[in-house]
This record gives structure tokens, C-alpha cells and sequence, in this order.
């Protein structure tokens, strides 16, 4: 998405608080996934466990051409496009960190743009290139997806015996890109 | 509200099925089965509640009767060579607005009779 769409300000967040919910989240639902690096089973959260501990129920639909995926705080949705729940199910690196990222709004988001919703009030919005990235939801989001999907305990480990972003790719089943980020990210997670 | 959907979750989520499972077993889209889960189509036909059951592994009987109470209209499969059973269905429809609860009760205990034997 380009940095010109408009998108709600929300309350700051530390990188580093961001990496202890998602933690907090594998314990909650996967807690063997915190003593071995391994990928969290996506497709078996979003539909057998994301109701249960986060409220949330789940749906795939037509979305509109270019989104994968949304988030819908009112109706309390997450809703993945055929073509994301497919590739989820497939395992695929881009529909994993899609759907992390989704609840990574999930999370951090719904409840204050509910509120906000409900109370009537304003929800600034302005240009994500005029947004502190600590208080850009998309930023947040990914920030949320890298460190759910790759644990910082775990990545900081393997970094130090060595790792390389291979390693990362295969061990957590993301992609090139998103555990080369995670690598170069990972001093932002500590506080 | 959505009973019938909502518990179509529940029961494909008991039996560790994916909706692309379930979709795939029907040769239904996972996006159909999704829009009846949440209550956005009708539930299905009834053998096809009954298909879905028998890919679930669970009884049809609750899924038929939340169906029936959702449509609020139920459908009885009619054997043109059983007049006798044709020509109850029809009484029975053409009275359905005049029953009393007395009448209602009576053909319900003789009924429920069948069922217990």
C-alpha cells in the first residue's frame, strides 16, 4: 500500500511492547512454540483458536481488487479474501504474514477504533508519510506480524549462533524479505 | 440470528475440519460456506444438511430442525404413490392456521407415541 493513503492515528506503541503481546499471544495459544523456533500454525489459529482468545470470528469473502484481507472492529471479523485463505492453508509466506498482520490490528486496534466508533468521536486520519511510524497502524501491524511470526527471543538467539536470513526463512516459514527486515529490526524489539 | 449457522461451526470446528474441507467435500466454495456459517445465506437443502452431517461424523437431526425453525417453513418429501400420506400433509396444511393448542397437543402426543416405539 502507498505511503499517500490516509489512515487512522492511534495510540503510541514501543516496538518493544508490541514484541511482548505477540509474545504474550504464542503463550496463550501455542506455549511449546516459545522453547522451539518453529512456525506458528496460522491456518489452525484463524479458525479453531482466534474466536476463543480473541473474540473475534472469522470469514472469507470477496474483497475488493488488491486486498487480501481485512479487519472489521464493529462486526468483530477478520475476513480473508478466497485467494489468502487458500495460500493460508498452503502455507504460503505473503498469505501468513497477511493474516498476522490482521491480527495485529486485531489486537492493538479494534477496540480503540470501536470505541472511538461508538462514542462518535473524530478518528484522525492523515497521510501514513505525516505518522510517527509508533502511531501508524500499518506500521504497528507489521511490527506485530514480524514478531508473532518470529519470535524476538528466538531470532536473537539464532542471530547469535550465527544464523542467516535463511534460516529464519525456513525456520518460521516466512519470507526473504520479511526475515531480512525482522534481522535488521530486531535492536528496535528491546527495550 | 443465525442458529443453524452458528452451529455449523461449532460442529465442523469439533470435528477438526477446515471450511476448505467441508467445501471441498460438498463441492461448495469456501466463501458459500462462510456466508451460510455466518447467517448470511439460508441453510441448505435438507439432503444437503444431511450430506454435510455425514461429512461431519454427527447425528443431522439438530441441524434439520434449526434449518426448519430458520426458514420457518418445513418441507416434507411427498410419495405421489402414498395417497393416504399426500392427503395428511395436505389436510394438515390446509388446517395449520385453525389448529388449537388442545388439537396440537393430541396429534403431538400420538406422534410423539410413534417416535418412543
Amino acid at each position: 500500500m502507498g505511503s499517500g493513503r490516509k489512515v487512522p492515528v492511534v495510540p503510541p506503541k514501543s516496538w518493544a511492547e508490541i514484541g511482548l503481546i505477540s509474545l504474550k499471544l504464542i503463550k496463550t495459544a501455542y506455549p511449546e512454540l516459545l522453547a522451539t523456533p518453529a512456525p506458528i500454525p496460522l491456518d489452525d489459529f484463524f479458525e479453531f483458536k482466534m474466536r476463543g482468545i480473541l473474540g473475534f470470528d472469522y470469514d472469507i469473502n470477496d474483497l475488493p481488487v488488491g486486498i487480501e484481507a481485512a479487519m472489521d472492529p464493529q462486526e468483530k471479523l477478520v475476513i480473508l479474501s478466497p485467494e489468502t485463505y487458500e495460500n493460508l492453508i498452503h502455507g504460503l509466506a505473503r498469505a501468513r504474514f497477511t493474516v498476522a498482520h490482521e491480527i495485529g490490528h486485531l489486537i492493538l486496534h479494534a477496540k480503540y477504533l470501536r470505541h472511538r466508533l461508538l462514542d462518535g468521536g473524530n478518528i484522525l486520519k492523515l497521510n501514513r508519510g505525516d505518522i510517527p511510524a509508533f502511531r501508524d497502524p500499518e506500521c504497528q501491524a507489521n511490527a506485530f506480524a514480524a514478531s508473532f511470526l518470529m519470535p524476538t527471543h528466538h531470532v536473537d538467539r539464532m542471530v547469535h549462533e550465527g544464523a542467516e536470513i535463511l534460516s529464519l526463512v525456513e525456520t518460521f516459514e516466512v519470507s526473504w524479505e520479511s526475515a531480512e527486515y525482522r534481522m535488521n529490526n530486531l535492536w528496535r524489539y528491546k527495550k | 440470528m443465525a442458529r443453524f449457522g452458528r452451529y455449523l461451526r461449532e460442529l465442523r470446528e469439533k470435528a477438526g475440519m477446515k471450511i476448505k474441507d467441508l467445501a471441498q467435500a460438498m463441492g461448495w466454495t469456501t466463501v458459500y460456506i462462510s456466508d451460510i456459517e455466518l447467517g448470511r445465506r439460508n441453510p441448505p437443502s435438507p439432503a444437503k444438511i444431511r450430506q454435510i452431517a455425514s461429512v461431519l461424523g454427527v447425528d443431522p437431526t439438530e441441524l434439520l430442525d434449526l434449518a426448519d425453525r430458520e426458514k420457518k417453513k418445513v418441507v416434507l418429501d411427498l410419495d405421489d404413490e402414498s395417497p393416504g400420506r399426500m392427503g395428511f400433509a395436505l389436510t394438515l396444511a390446509r388446517s395449520w392456521d385453525g389448529l388449537t393448542d388442545d388439537e396440537i397437543a393430541e396429534m403431538k402426543a400420538i406422534l410423539n407415541r410413534r417416535v418412543k416405539n
